[in-house]
């Protein structure tokens, strides 16, 4: 509060500067407006802690009620590695729609955040990334972001559409957004008079804030989560202000700039995405923070898997509503099928592994036990026979092939020999399987699709805001 | 004595002292020294050496940067006097630098520009959210070797093709080379709007500047 109190923020925002004026706050010529403690807590006090991002179906709502956390995949990339030419190219909205139907069929992802943007579609590109999520997935969707303020009544409007009604939308959304802010302390322009426009329609979004460590935020830790939350409870403020009650949500993602190019390193070895969980829940509503499965790393070999083993310890523990970003290398620019499917892969492990452990329904199997005896064994057991495919396996486990165990000549031979040894497959094998599963789904999973009525309304609000871009200077 | 204060001048720009370069330049001019001798015995060595020890590893973008800072810093004290004399650093060669019309990032140009400063470049960076009408009139008015556009949004990319087509439609396309730079950019997109050069980073930009200079 320090910070938005004696520095500020940039608000090129006529209407929002507007609405801070009205309420208390001090705007100067230079857009820079003060917001006194006073109004940062009377606005706060009116922001829900609770509330429910809705998929097309309630068994895929999510309670953003602080005793769930999900994992949502990760967003906007700019390039895909093509599943036909495995050759890099610019994202396109088909693979919105494609990777949308992937994350359908992944049961840890909770809800698409479309991972790369449809280039393909200029300005009206968020508009057709919400229509391919909606259009293939049950889950809930991301839709919402930055635009021209024009265009984002269809966002509104689809979201009406889809939901069936006004209440229906405002009590189940199937649409969030996210705006991001601009570091150090300052808005864009778009972003704030979309979120305003969302905010009184009650579409829940958060404002993000990516303060990076050395370049545009202090190079300590704590100074880059403390002017990130600044940035982000100043577009709370606002909402407030303008929305008494809307549903917003807090994120911080704190990196670091690389010392020696300048470029942008997610993998920063503080537990920060905890404490700006921690930061959230303090102000009173949810939070996306919780970590990345996603690699600076381009490539999908031993960094990209000990990220994804990180990040998806951090999601299960850091106790954020939203967290732990799935689907995206080379920082968050490039879609790798096989990655996704390896990332989800170790999701679900550490899930296993590290989530909740349902003790009350827990089977100590005494009689079982009390059965076998001394020096018995459970091979033949029934209650074996029972249980033991309760277990998840990876999902590339393979029986042995012994004739393909090499010799123990050489470094490659011993990896093959022990990794077949413990049931596994070699690396290059892992990464065919990774890919051949996601080909599968790509190929094979379809949702049950939206009513027809509901589609080509879909198409004409489309249509319309495409008509209404070509317009906008 | 004249040694002595090359060898402090030099070290304003490793340690990044601004205020204490201009300081230092002016004190140089007052004893009589000649501005060109200041600059190149004192601060061009200085800004080698930021150079020299970046390259190594041993120094980090921050210091780059304020080295660059303590350059410019003495530079414009001693221009007048440079200007009189008819000589000045020698540079690789002119740039002008901006981020796009609708976009308002410009960490990455801003880390650019010092970059390409400290490696002997003399840039004019114009900001963000430059109208293409901008970037044209400062073509004309600077003349420059080299013009950089930055954008980081998918929505603002296309302001960087347009800036091309404005220059061929003002007759300065062949006068100017043009970079562009940005997280979604990418080579192929460089080659897609007729770009002379594409960088994904910093270093990759003073790279691939030189090489547009034939100094690489």
């Amino acid at each position: 509060m320090l910070i938005l109190e004696e520095v500020g923020v940039h608000v090129p925002s006529a209407r929002a500067r507007t609405i801070f004026a009205d309420n208390g706050a001090k705007v100067g010529d230079d857009q820079i407006v003060h917001i006194p403690r006073q109004v940062v807590e009377r606005a706060m006090s009116t922001a829900p802690r609770t509330f429910c991002l809705a998929g097309r179906e309630e068994r895929f709502d999510l309670a953003l009620d602080g005793s769930h956390s999900y994992v949502a995949t990760e967003g906007v990339g700019v390039h895909v590695v093509d599943t036909e030419t495995r050759k890099l190219r610019a994202s396109r909205k088909a693979d919105v729609a494609t990777f949308a139907r992937v994350c359908d069929a992944l049961p840890l992802i909770a809800f698409l955040w479309p991972p790369v943007s449809a280039q393909d579609h200029g300005t009206t590109a968020p508009l057709h990334e919400c229509h391919a999520g909606l259009t293939n997935t049950l889950k809930h969707v991301r839709g919402a972001t930055t635009m021209r303020p024009e265009l984002a009544r269809y966002v509104v409007e689809m979201a009406t559409v889809v939901a069936g009604d006004e209440a229906s939308r405002r009590r189940r959304p199937p649409i969030c957004g996210n705006i991001c802010t601009i570091s150090p302390l300052a808005h864009d322009e778009n972003g704030l008079d979309c979120a305003l426009i969302y905010a009184e329609a009650g579409i829940p979004f958060s404002f993000m804030a990516m303060t990076t460590m050395g370049s545009v935020a202090p190079a300590t830790a704590i100074g880059a989560l403390v002017q990130g939350d600044a940035e982000v409870l100043s577009g709370m403020v606002l909402a407030q202000l303008a929305a008494p009650g809307c549903p917003v949500f807090h994120s911080v993602l704190v990196s670091l700039m690389d010392p020696y190019t300048g470029g942008y390193v997610s993998e920063v070895p503080l537990p920060l995405h905890w404490m700006a969980a921690e930061l959230a829940h303090a102000w009173g509503v949810p939070s996306l923070a919780g970590g990345s499965l996603s690699s600076d790393d381009g490539g999908i070999g031993w960094l990209a898997g000990r990220r994804a083993g990180l990040g998806a310890a951090e999601a299960v523990l850091s106790g954020s509503e939203i967290c732990g970003y799935l689907g995206l290398t080379g920082a968050a620019t490039v879609l790798f099928p096989e990655q996704v499917m390896l990332q989800h892969e170790v999701l679900l492990e550490a899930a296993s592994e590290l989530g909740a452990f349902a003790f009350e329904a827990a089977d100590t199997a005494l009689d079982v036990i009390r059965d076998v005896g001394p020096r018995g064994h459970f091979l033949k057991h029934r209650h074996t026979r029972q249980h033991m495919r309760e277990m998840r396996l990876p999902a590339w486990l393979r029986p042995r092939s012994p004739e393909t165990d090499g010799s123990l000549s050489d470094a490659d031979s011993i990896d093959r020999s022990a990794t077949r040894a413990s049931g596994g497959l070699d690396s290059a094998a892992v990464r065919a399987a990774a890919f051949a599963d996601y080909r599968r789904i790509e190929q094979e999973h379809h949702p049950e699709p939206l009513p027809t009525d509901v589609l080509q309304e879909l198409e004409q609000l489309l249509a319309s805001a495409d008509r209404e871009a070509a317009h906008l200077v | 004595m004249a040694e002595d204060l090359y060898s402090q001048m030099k070290q304003t720009v490793i340690d990044g002292e601004a205020e204490l370069a201009a300081e230092l330049a002016q004190k140089g001019l007052d004893a009589g020294l000649a501005a060109v001798d200041i600059l190149d015995e004192g601060f061009v060595k200085g800004i080698e050496e930021v150079g020299d020890l970046f390259a190594r590893g041993e120094f980090f973008l921050p210091e780059l940067v304020q080295g660059a800072e303590a350059m410019k810093a003495a530079v414009a004290v001693l221009q007048p006097a440079l200007d009189a004399a008819g000589g000045g650093r020698r540079t690789l060669g002119v740039a002008v630098a901006g981020t796009v019309a609708g976009d308002i990032h410009e960490i990455g140009k801003t880390i650019v520009c010092s970059m390409l400063s400290a490696a002997g470049f003399t840039v004019t960076d114009v900001g963000c959210d430059v109208p293409v009408e901008t970037f044209i009139a400062k073509c004309k008015e600077l003349k420059p070797d080299l013009l950089l556009l930055s954008a980081l949004l998918t929505t603002t990319m296309p302001n960087q093709q347009k800036t091309i087509e404005a220059l061929k439609a003002a007759g300065l396309r062949d006068s100017v080379k043009v970079m562009v730079g940005g997280a979604p950019t990418t080579r192929a997109w460089a080659d897609e709007i007729g770009a002379d050069g594409y960088a994904e980073d910093a270093i990759e930009a003073v790279v691939t500047a030189k090489g547009l200079m034939g100094a690489g």
